[in-house]
């Protein structure tokens, strides 16, 4: 028998990231993240690590700025509004090219919104995480499986590419109690022949520094930035395909959207429509060739969203609007239903199309 | 079973106490005329007690809870109304308290009255496969947290280990033990076990005080057991008296806009995947126009 425990999404989170060797966390409390907090307040001093709880989010993600800086991995979570707040520590990470891990249980939005899930931070994670030209590497969790298993990735894309990471988790990834097993395995060491870790006299200083009067300096680290996210996008992107063989109808969904999706399909299915569905793991970067392959094999595409179609912009780019791109989605902290992607499926069937 | 006016129900944050108190107070109301749930979950306002609220009222519930309960205001509130379970001495009552030590602080309020009437169960949930838990002697390290944080002593043991949908008859078996280990070194005895319906049957002669629980808040991104229940209207019978629009405890079931042979608007379903397959609707109809179908796994 599988040695399986029963754990929320945000607590399998935290374990994770303790086990991919995190012992530098700076948080502050937000529902519906709250709990990974909680749960490093109570593991991290108990294995020598650091929990603090800063007096801001801004605070916190300067926090992991610092400890990055130091080749140590370092990590901060918050939803959405606390996000927003950290914006300016993301660019600030990026200039400096630096790894860390930042996790969003997104929630409604904009302002305050609400508490219920929400994924209506696609284009801040994907796009406008601060100001300035840079990405994040944005994964995309759809069980609490893979609220583990991502963490884990997503510290070890961190360190190999030196950038940040984003779990762009939904409020549902983070209460949901799922069984999950957490054996990851070792955990890989990257060079950190960059840290700032004391010179000891036998080498020049490391600085860390996204400060650059001369423009020239600065854009040659913006075209080398640039480089590494080209090759990036060219071989890191995720993705699942589900019934893809012969659908003629793809969905595009990814968190808890991918899910009710699912049941969907197979429901669908069960009525005679070929529908299928790609899960985009990465959502930045996007698994564009994929998404461009379905292109010339279906007759639409679906986008199942907690936003408010945040994400067909990119399946509209990926697939160069050769098929439409329709939109089911719910907002405000609403779920869709299996019967609202099932609409969605039948409205995208009955489009013309001779492919 | 036997029962106290007051049952109280707490445990480690995310031991399954919200369902199982929801389950105990359906089983109270079978036996008692006044039945209230109170959630003093000043934890997590996420899934609480209030997600069943319709269903709880549909068999004469009340559900005491915070006015802010599932509303967009983020707060930890105690219900004013909480009480009357403290002072209603006519009414029987199960409170559901909120997660680990912290949780458990809310409980402290009304605890004193509570010890003074002296006809009260605080049952301490446990499940084997949380991963802070595992043992039980780290199941008993919370237990007392929770007992300092809310100065009251447990009276009892209820064995909740499950693995979420995926739990099998097997892992309930493995728990058993653990449960007689943490039974033992506290001197609590055992009140139940709980066991999901779907393994109910295979299990009852096997564990002794086995409670069947039911789920009934229906997640729709959990994989769909089996189909989805399935509802039939034989339309041509109905005659639209909507007994069964008030029966529906999720709101699905309405009058449709076209007309039957016999001149009425009959019942029909608008959304098949909120359907819990309760039946409340087939039940309910004098007409014999429902019929429910579902696959139990």
């Amino acid at each position: 028998m599988s040695t399986k425990v029963l754990m929320k999404g945000n607590e399998a989170l935290a374990e994770a990231a303790i086990m991919a060797g995190c012992r530098h966390y700076f948080g502050y409390p937000i529902t519906p993240q709250t709990e990974v907090a909680a749960y490093m307040a109570k593991k991290m001093p108990k294995i020598g690590g650091t929990f603090l709880q800063a007096e801001s989010e801004i605070a916190a993600i300067n926090m992991v700025l610092g400890v990055a800086s130091t080749g140590k991995r370092a990590m901060t979570s918050s939803s959405s509004p606390g996000i927003s707040l950290k914006s300016e520590g993301l660019s600030y990470l990026a200039g400096c090219d630096l790894p860390a891990l930042v996790v969003n249980v997104q929630r409604g939005g904009p302002g305050l919104g609400g508490i219920q899930p929400s994924q209506s931070d696609y284009f801040h994670a994907t796009r406008g995480a601060g100001h300035g030209d840079f990405h994040m590497i944005v994964l995309a969790p759809d069980s609490v499986q893979e609220m583990v298993s991502l963490t884990f990735k997503g510290f070890d894309l961190a360190d190999k590419y030196r950038m940040t990471s984003m779990i762009l988790a939904d409020g549902t990834m983070g209460q949901m109690m799922e069984p999950v097993s957490l054996d990851m395995g070792e955990v890989t060491q990257y060079d950190k022949s960059w840290a700032t870790t004391g010179t000891q006299m036998k080498r020049e200083h490391n600085i860390v520094n996204s400060l650059f009067l001369s423009p020239e300096e600065l854009e040659k680290y913006n075209f080398d930035r640039y480089e590494k996210y080209k090759f990036i996008e060219e071989n890191e992107a995720m993705y699942e395909e589900y019934m893809m063989e012969d659908a003629e109808i793809c969905i595009v969904a990814f968190g808890v959207a991918a899910r009710v999706s699912k049941n969907a399909i197979d429901e669908a299915r069960k009525q005679g429509i070929k529908v299928g569905m790609i899960r985009p793991i990465t959502l930045w970067p996007f698994p564009k060739k994929v998404m461009f392959e379905a292109a010339g094999k279906v007759k639409a595409f679906v986008s199942v969203e907690l936003s408010m179609g945040q994400m067909v912009e990119d399946v509209e780019l990926a697939t160069r609007c050769l098929k439409p791109v329709l939109l089911c989605n719910r907002v405000g902290g609403m779920i869709p239903t299996t019967q609202n992607v099932l609409d969605a499926i039948n409205k995208a069937n009955s489009l013309g199309g001779d492919k | 079973m036997n029962y106290k006016r007051i049952t109280i129900f707490a445990g480690h944050y995310g031991s399954g106490k919200t369902n199982i108190a929801v389950n105990y107070a359906l089983m109270l109301k079978e036996n008692e005329k006044s039945v209230s749930i109170a959630d003093l979950d000043i934890v997590n306002p996420y899934f609480r007690t209030k997600d069943s609220e319709e269903m709880l009222s549909e068999h004469g519930i009340r559900l005491i809870c915070s006015e802010y309960a599932n509303s967009n205001v983020d707060v930890p509130a105690l219900p004013a109304d909480a009480y009357a379970v403290v002072d209603n001495k006519d009414m029987y009552a199960v409170l559901d308290v909120g997660g680990d030590d912290r949780g458990a602080l809310a409980l402290g309020r009304y605890i004193e009255s509570i010890k003074e009437e002296n006809d009260y169960e605080m049952l301490f949930v446990i499940n084997k496969y949380r991963p802070l838990t595992p043992d039980a002697d780290s199941t008993i390290e919370i237990m007392h947290e929770i007992e300092d944080a809310c100065k009251t002593k447990f009276t009892g043991i209820v064995n909740n280990s499950n693995l979420g949908d995926e739990t099998t008859a097997e892992n309930v078996l493995s728990s058993l033990d653990y449960a007689k280990e943490v039974s033992e070194k506290t001197g609590l005895p055992i009140r139940f076990t709980a066991v999901k319906s779907s393994l109910y049957s295979e299990l009852s002669d096997k564990i002794e005080n086995i409670f069947n629980l039911k789920l009934f808040v229906k997640q729709t991104w959990s994989k769909q057991e089996g189909n989805m229940p399935k509802v039939t209207f034989r339309t041509e019978r109905c005659k639209g008296c909507g007994l069964c629009v008030d029966a529906c405890p999720k709101k699905i079931v309405k009058l449709d806009e076209s007309i039957n042979a016999k001149g009425y608007h009959p019942a029909c379903i608008t959304d098949q995947s909120q359907c819990i397959g309760c039946a409340f609707c087939a039940t309910m109809c004098p007409d014999c126009v429902i019929k429910v179908e579902k696959e139990d796994k």
